[in-house]
Order: structure tokens, then sequence, then C-alpha cells
């Protein structure tokens, strides 16, 4: 096969389906994209969507159940919820940066990989120190409202080792944790990166003649 | 509801760069419905960027690189099946009157050229478009000498391709 000899078949004109109407392009612009950072952009909606709707259903639950101390329940809840909020933005800057396709190829890839390799990090250790801050705030919220409030009292003297062995139990279980989710974080994201740094090798390396 | 003048333009563009994109679609699409998301996803980022369009490159640039980056970037499994990748939208009428041998020669390249790599592809369907190294440069941002190189790889591994599907091995 001469490929240039191929060339004048290749650019012959052939018949093209009919033009595209108004009412197609409307149809079409209307759909919505199928691009994997649209994919991204739509998962995190709903993630977001969720936290919102079961944050505020917990925090009104307790702000409306008169018992004593709740309040500072919800408190621990808005300032979680807070704290999603500021990840959520950071992701969403994220995939935001991570499109350029009026951008030459290979620098629309690279980009894409440097910042999902961010994504993916940002996913792994929030996800990962979210445990240990759970685990140490719902202690402590066991320790304010066990036994009728009294818990805390009972313990007495012995509330640092108390607490002292309740981080390190959090610090363990959160090695395990780690790795479940670096192993999820792979299936989600490990393929995407992969081929996406065996095209950039590609694009990279120099043939030898 | 009345279309928009930007709205009258972009398709005007559109449909005088068909024949690019479905190109492009026809190299990396799957199947005939892979072809058509491609198609429509291609449609969709150039209507996004269309109002970005400075004129700092030429519009055919312009254009194959968000076709070309929207069907790279599609990393879905794309190699499960891999047809013939002959051009569907020729219609059969159409078809039977083109002559039979540059047919054959056009299902024997597309056939090849659906085995070579994303960017392999992209390298040659630029390389028949009779694009300068130039011009390819400045679509896939590889340097002109790599270019050059590779291209001449790739003619050896379309006649390698070639000779197998010929043979039978």
């Amino acid at each position: 096969m001469e490929l240039d000899n191929l060339k004048a078949i290749w650019k012959e004109p052939v018949s093209l389906p009919a033009a595209t109407t108004q009412v197609e392009l409307e149809e079409m612009l209307s759909k919505k994209s199928h691009s994997p950072i649209a994919k991204l952009k739509r998962n995190l909606l709903r993630e977001l969507i969720a936290v919102v709707i079961l944050y505020g259903v917990t925090i009104f639950y307790y702000l409306f159940e008169n018992k004593p101390g709740m309040i500072y329940l919800s408190i621990m809840l808005i300032v979680l919820g807070a704290l999603y909020v500021w990840y959520y933005v950071a992701k969403r800057k994220l995939l935001n940066r991570m499109e350029c396709v009026t951008c030459e190829v290979k620098s629309n890839l690279s980009i894409q990989l440097g910042i999902l390799e961010k994504y993916v990090k940002l996913y792994l250790w929030v996800g990962t120190l979210l445990v240990p801050v759970l685990l140490i705030l719902s202690f402590l919220v066991g320790l304010y409202f066990g036994d009728n409030g009294e818990l805390f009292a009972k313990i007495g003297n012995k509330i640092f080792v108390v607490f002292a062995a309740w981080v390190l139990i959090s610090l363990v279980l959160t090695i395990p944790i780690y790795f479940l989710n670096k192993w999820y974080v792979h299936k989600l994201y490990g393929q995407h990166v992969k081929k996406l740094k065996s095209i950039l090798n590609e694009m990279n390396e120099i043939p030898f003649k | 509801m009345q279309p928009t003048v930007v709205q009258e333009e972009f398709l005007k563009m559109l449909n005088e760069n068909q024949g690019l994109i479905r190109k492009v679609c026809n190299l990396y699409g799957r199947d005939v419905n892979g072809k058509d998301d491609l198609y429509q996803e291609i449609v969709i980022q150039l209507w996004k960027a269309y109002g970005s369009f400075r004129g700092e490159s030429k519009f055919s640039t312009w254009i194959y690189r968000i076709a070309l980056n929207t069907a790279i970037s599609d990393l879905r499994k794309k190699n499960r099946s891999i047809d013939l990748r002959f051009p569907e939208f020729i219609p059969k009428e159409d078809a039977d009157a083109v002559d039979n041998t540059k047919e054959d020669q056009l299902k024997q390249l597309y056939a090849a050229i659906s085995k070579l790599s994303e960017i392999e592809k992209a390298i040659v369907m630029l390389y028949l478009e009779d694009k300068s190294y130039d011009e390819m440069e400045e679509i896939l941002g590889i340097n002109n000498g790599n270019l050059r190189v590779k291209m001449n790889r790739i003619k050896d591994k379309l006649k390698t391709i070639t000779k197998e599907e010929a043979y039978g091995t």
C-alpha cells in the first residue's frame, strides 16, 4: 500500500449525510456532553446534591430536637458541611482547568493528565483523612452525650488516656482505609491515567528511523 | 425558537466542514452509534469553543484541534471490536457507482488505519489531507522532525499490515 498514491482517493469528495438543519443542531446542542470531564462534573454535582440533602435534613432534625447539646451536634455538622463545600469547590476548580479542546492535542493531554493526577490525590487524601476526623468527632460527641451526659464525669482523670487510645485506634484504622481508597480511586481513574500516560509517551518518544 | 445570528453562522461553518469532522469520526468511532455519538460530541465542543476563535490559527487547524482532542480524549473502551471502518456515510447507490478498485483500496486503507494507535491515526489522517508538517505540529503539538520520522514509520507499518492482511497472517 503506497500511502501517497491513496491521497487522491482519500480526498475525493464523498456523499455526506444531508446538511445539518437548525432543528437538528438545536437537538444536538441540547443533549448532555459525554466527555469524561463532563461526566466527572455531573458526578461531582450529584455528590454535592446528596450531601446538601443529607446534611440539611440532619442539621434541621437536630436543631429542632429540643434536647440539650443538640445545637453543638448541628454546629459540628455545619462545620463538616462547610469543609465538604471547600472540597467540592477545589475539585470543581480542577475539573474546570482540565480541558482545553482548542489547545494542541499534546498540550491538552498533558493538562488533563497533570490535573487528573492532582484530582486523584485530593480524592484519596480527603477520603482517607475524613475517617480519623469523623472517628474523633464521634468520640467527642459520644463523650459529651453518653450516659445521659454523665460519661465525661464518670471517666474523670482517665480522660486523656482514653482520648489518646481512641486517637491511636483511629489512626490505625486509617491505614487499611488508605489502601482501600487507593484501590477504589485506581479502579475509578487508574485506566484513564494509564491511557493518557501511554498516549503522551507515544507523542514524546523520538522513534529511530 | 428563532436561531441567533451566531447559531446560523455556526451551522454554516458546521456544514462546510462536515466532511472533515466525519472523517475524524470514521477513524475514531467504534461502530455506527459510536461514530454518531462522537460527531455529536465534536459539535457540542465546537459550539462551546466557537465564541473563543480569534483567528490566531487557520480555521481548519482550529477545527482539527477540537475534533482530534475530543476523539482522542474519549478514552472509553474503543478496542473491543474492530470493524472495517469504511465510511457509512456513502449511500449504497453512490458507493456502487464508485470505481470498485478505488472502493476496495479505500476500504483497505480504513481497515489498516484502524489498527494504528490513536496518535498514529491522527498523523496519517492529516498527512492524507495534505497538511504540511508545520500545520500538523500546530494541531498535534509534536515537533516537525519527530513527525517526519513517525510518518515514515507509519508508512512502513501500514505496508506490513496490508501485507499481513493479504497473506492472511
